[in-house]
């Protein structure tokens, strides 16, 4: 049954990029909205039990597809941004293994905003390179506080379903 | 010695070498990947929306429906002060609308007034905003090239209100980019109910967020807060007298040549189900 698991990581993604680009407009401030794939993604990568599974690799490409898809432009920017950020939050995790398990949702949440910002400074770097339109600067910072409450109770479900207090867990390998 | 003998993976350099080794294949597979997306690109992204469409105006319509239950509760303080604005707004009108009858009256040339609008009918193919991008400023339409829609071809509302245009054309969908994405810029003119006044022209920028700004507008142009926005067709690609916007304010400043306002944009997706692309303007 391991193939339902990545039918229902694809499908999360899924309604969660639709109600990104067709809920969630209609109560955007300031013009920013959260990111619930970047949420999700995020939430999946804090919780896996390994570095590099296949689990990983099919959450960066469903991630990067569904938000590519709704760029001006080619595939691939997101989807590479994603993996960066990845391997970042994964470098994270493995330099300060020791002594979060007290204050795990602070550090998530911490790590979650670093990424955000890496994320949207990558993908801004990118718009200049490839001459599309994305908005960074203020916008950027409000839609981080809007995403915030999303991987607060993404933090929540994500170790209710996956955290088990086992040591294994959040280990590079 | 063998020097390519295996580190045994219980190691940890034998560890290291596989984590490495995973991250080679991964790096390899998405380049693959990348690169047959973007071949069958026009293919994948019209084949996800087609499938999502169903979804996404359910969405549309439940964001629509709660945002407009919540905005009835925040707008009741200030709906006697709107409706004020809005009774005055409409007095303005209706004086604009006398003028405006008594100039067609007084036309000489009214067989020619009649042909320039006979010229303004346009063909009007109309679609449902299937997607909204307030970051980016852009939209996603339910017709695409199947449908005869092309790329540059002007969006509008009913009341034929300026969108934007068509950036890219799907074979189901199109992407439409509003006259507030930072990358927009369309020629406009102010317009004027007296005949004998010059028009004031100009152009309208996207400043992001659904914002509009007006400039290069001679420094000795006069230009009123309340003063109307209308495309002025010398760009190309917009045809003349769509609604674009009104002035707020305006600033000058001596250093520069051209003034500077500050436009409320007409255009509002988040209150918009239906938007027309014009299919039959030439570009004269």
């Amino acid at each position: 049954m391991n193939w339902l698991k990545y039918v229902i990581i694809f499908l999360f993604f899924v309604v969660f990029s639709l109600l990104q680009v067709s809920f969630f407009p209609y109560f955007s401030i300031f013009g920013a909205t959260p990111n619930l794939v970047f949420a999700l993604f995020f939430t999946l990568l804090f919780f896996e039990p390994q570095a590099v599974s296949p689990q990983s690799f099919f959450t960066i490409i469903a991630a990067g597809l569904l938000i590519d898809i709704f760029l001006p432009l080619y595939f691939g920017p997101a989807t590479v941004t994603f993996l960066l950020i990845y391997l970042f939050c994964k470098l994270v995790m493995h330099i300060f293994a020791q002594g979060r398990e007290s204050h795990l949702i602070f550090y998530y949440l911490c790590l979650f905003s670093v990424s955000f910002l890496g994320y949207n400074i990558l993908l801004y770097a990118t718009s200049l390179l490839f001459n599309f339109e994305f908005s960074a600067g203020v916008i950027t910072a409000i839609s981080l506080l809007y995403s915030l409450p999303f991987a607060a109770l993404g933090f929540y479900a994500g170790r209710k379903i996956f955290f088990h207090g086992n040591d294994n867990q959040l280990k590079l390998l | 010695m063998n020097i390519y003998t295996r580190k045994p993976f219980g190691s940890a350099q034998g560890r290291q070498n596989l984590f490495w080794q995973k991250i080679v294949l991964l790096m390899a597979v998405l380049v693959v990947l990348i690169i047959f997306l973007n071949i069958f690109q026009k293919q994948v992204r019209n084949s996800f929306f087609y499938v999502s469409s169903p979804i996404s105006t359910i969405f549309l319509q439940g964001g629509k429906g709660a945002a407009g239950f919540f905005s009835s509760f925040s707008s009741f303080p200030t709906l006697k002060k709107d409706n004020a604005n809005l009774a005055t707004e409409n007095q303005r009108l209706l004086a604009s609308l006398a003028l405006l009858q008594e100039a067609i009256k007084g036309n000489q040339d009214l067989q020619s007034a009649l042909i320039a609008v006979k010229d303004n009918v346009f063909t009007l193919s109309q679609a449902r905003i299937m997607a909204l991008d307030t970051q980016n400023d852009t939209l996603l339409i339910d017709k695409g090239s199947k449908n005869g829609i092309s790329e540059n071809m002007p969006v509008i509302s009913q009341e034929k209100v300026l969108f934007g245009k068509i950036s890219k054309a799907y074979p189901n969908f199109s992407e439409v980019v509003l006259i507030s994405n930072k990358k927009s810029a369309l020629a406009v003119k102010i317009q004027v109910t007296d005949p004998v006044q010059t028009p004031i022209y100009g152009a309208v920028k996207g400043s992001g967020n659904q914002a509009v700004y007006m400039d290069l507008v001679n420094s000795d142009a006069k230009i009123q807060p309340g003063d109307v926005l209308v495309t002025s067709a010398q760009d190309g690609i917009f045809p003349k007298d769509l609604l674009v916007g009104k002035v707020q304010s305006s600033s000058t400043n001596d250093t520069k040549a051209f003034q500077t306002a500050q436009i409320m944009p007409f255009f509002n997706p988040k209150n918009t189900d239906s938007v027309f692309i014009i299919t039959n303007y030439l570009k004269k």
